[in-house]
Order: structure tokens, then sequence, then C-alpha cells
């Protein structure tokens, strides 16, 4: 792809649990390179658990937590996965991005399943413990 | 009477006007999500605070993690008390809710999360036989 010809569309894609933490650390480099790849002209849409500061013009989609699971750690992450995966889907079916880029830091593989059923170029941030 | 605010995240101007709470009256303390596992510690400072009524303040009370011992706590310092949030939003403390809504979810969430652990124990190494076949 090159992107000084190309108007791209990007899903950037937050999957884990941060609740009411969303300031500092990966907040601000999310808001740095979607501000980033906007300037250069491309689309952006933002995917996540919770509202978090965004550059103007970003699309934002809340894929929430289950509201059963709340008081015990890592458990809510298991049946997120497939909740989040298909409602990304669905997102992306909407928007008709060129690439998905996630970040993860917590159990999760629907990644895995939404980069084998669209075969969109896919980018991970993974930390800590994650499968597939 | 001076009332108590925990502050466990957020930004306690906009928490006091979206309630329309004066700020005057209040004496914030600012806590951690870590500090709610130490329940002493949290009862305690409540006791001390000599106030009557007690706010525990977030940014959004649907993103909010474990209220339930939030609540607990406040029924253990015996004082009127509610979290509320950056949006307006407040979950008040009532006995009765508690221990006739709210324990028995936890109750129903241990049990679901007894349920899912087992499902996807199993679930994942099935997953990964498919996976691994069809690759």
């Amino acid at each position: 792809m090159d992107l000084s010809e190309k108007k791209l569309k990007g899903i950037f894609w937050r999957a884990d649990c941060y609740g009411n933490h969303n300031v500092g650390g990966m907040f601000s480099a999310h808001y740095g390179f979607l501000n980033g790849f906007q300037k250069l002209g491309h689309e952006s849409v933002f995917a996540s658990s919770g509202r978090l500061e965004l550059p103007p013009g970003t699309g934002y989609y809340f894929i929430p937590y289950s509201r059963i699971f709340r008081n015990f750690p890592e458990i809510l992450n298991l049946p997120y996965n497939g909740k989040v995966a298909k409602n990304l889907l669905r997102i992306i079916d909407k928007e008709k991005p060129d690439f998905i880029y996630q970040y993860q830091a917590d159990f999760n593989y629907a990644g895995s399943i939404v980069k084998k059923k669209t075969g969109l170029p896919f980018s991970s941030n993974q930390t800590e413990c994650n499968l597939g | 009477m001076m009332k108590l605010l925990l502050l466990l995240n957020g930004n306690k101007e906009s928490i006091l006007a979206a309630h329309k709470l004066e700020d005057s009256n209040f004496n914030t303390i600012k806590i951690d999500d870590k500090d709610l596992a130490k329940p002493k510690m949290i009862v305690k400072m409540i006791k001390e605070s000599g106030c009557n009524t007690v706010y525990i303040g977030c940014k959004e009370l649907q993103l909010q993690r474990f209220q339930i011992f939030m609540k607990i706590y406040c029924s253990f310092s015996r004082k009127q008390s509610a979290i509320i949030d950056e949006l307006g939003n407040i979950n008040k403390y009532s006995t009765t809710k508690l221990f006739f809504y709210e324990l028995p979810m936890l109750a129903f969430e241990s049990f679901a999360s007894i349920i899912v652990l087992l499902f996807y124990h199993l679930k994942y190494p099935f997953d990964k036989w498919i996976y691994l076949k069809k690759n």
C-alpha cells in the first residue's frame, strides 16, 4: 500500500476492559497516532469498551462488557471474545476499512477470529497474557 | 454537616456539578482502585471522617467495576452513601437492595463465573485442535 497516494480508512480497536482508567500511557499513544493518521489525510474509526478522548472527526463504536461479570478478574474477558468479534465484524461490514489495528492487554483471541474472517491487513499490539 | 467524597477516578468538580452538590461541604479523599481491596482501611477512613454522608465518585458508573464491594464497605460504616459519576448517574446504597438484589447477584456472578471457566477450559483446546487441523 502506498500511503502517499491512496486515502485509507483504518479501524483502531481496543478490546480490553480499562473501565474508567482512560488517560495516560496507551491512551495518549492512541490519540497521537490517530491524530497523525488523520493529518496524513486518512480516515479512522475507533472501537473500544469504554469512552476515551479521540481526535475530532474520529468515528467511535462502543462495545461494552457484560454487566453480569463485573467483580472477578479476567473472567469477563472470556465471553467478551465472541461478543466483540461479532460486533467488530458488523462494524467492518459498515465501515469497509483497509486495515485493522488492535491494541490488547488481556485475555483475547478475538483478533485472530476477525483476521481469519475478513482477511484484512491486521496489525496487533499485544501485551500481557493473550490467546490465539 | 460535612460530607465525604471518596474520589476513585474522574474530576471532583465535574462530579459535584453533575449532582448539584456544593464543593465547600465536602471533605475529599483520593483513593485508588487497589484500595478497594483493603476493606479495613476504607471503613476506618469513612468512620474517622466524622461525616454523615459518603459519596464515592467515579467517571462513569456503567464502566465502574467492584460497586458491590463499595456498597458492602458502606454498610459496615453505617453512613448514608451513594456512588456517583460525572454524567449525573447515581447508585444509592440501600440495605434492602444490597441484601435482596446485589448480594444474590454477586452469588449468581460467582456461579456463572465457574460455568464460564469450565466452558472455556473445554472450548479452548477444542478450538485449537480445529484450528491446527485446518491449517
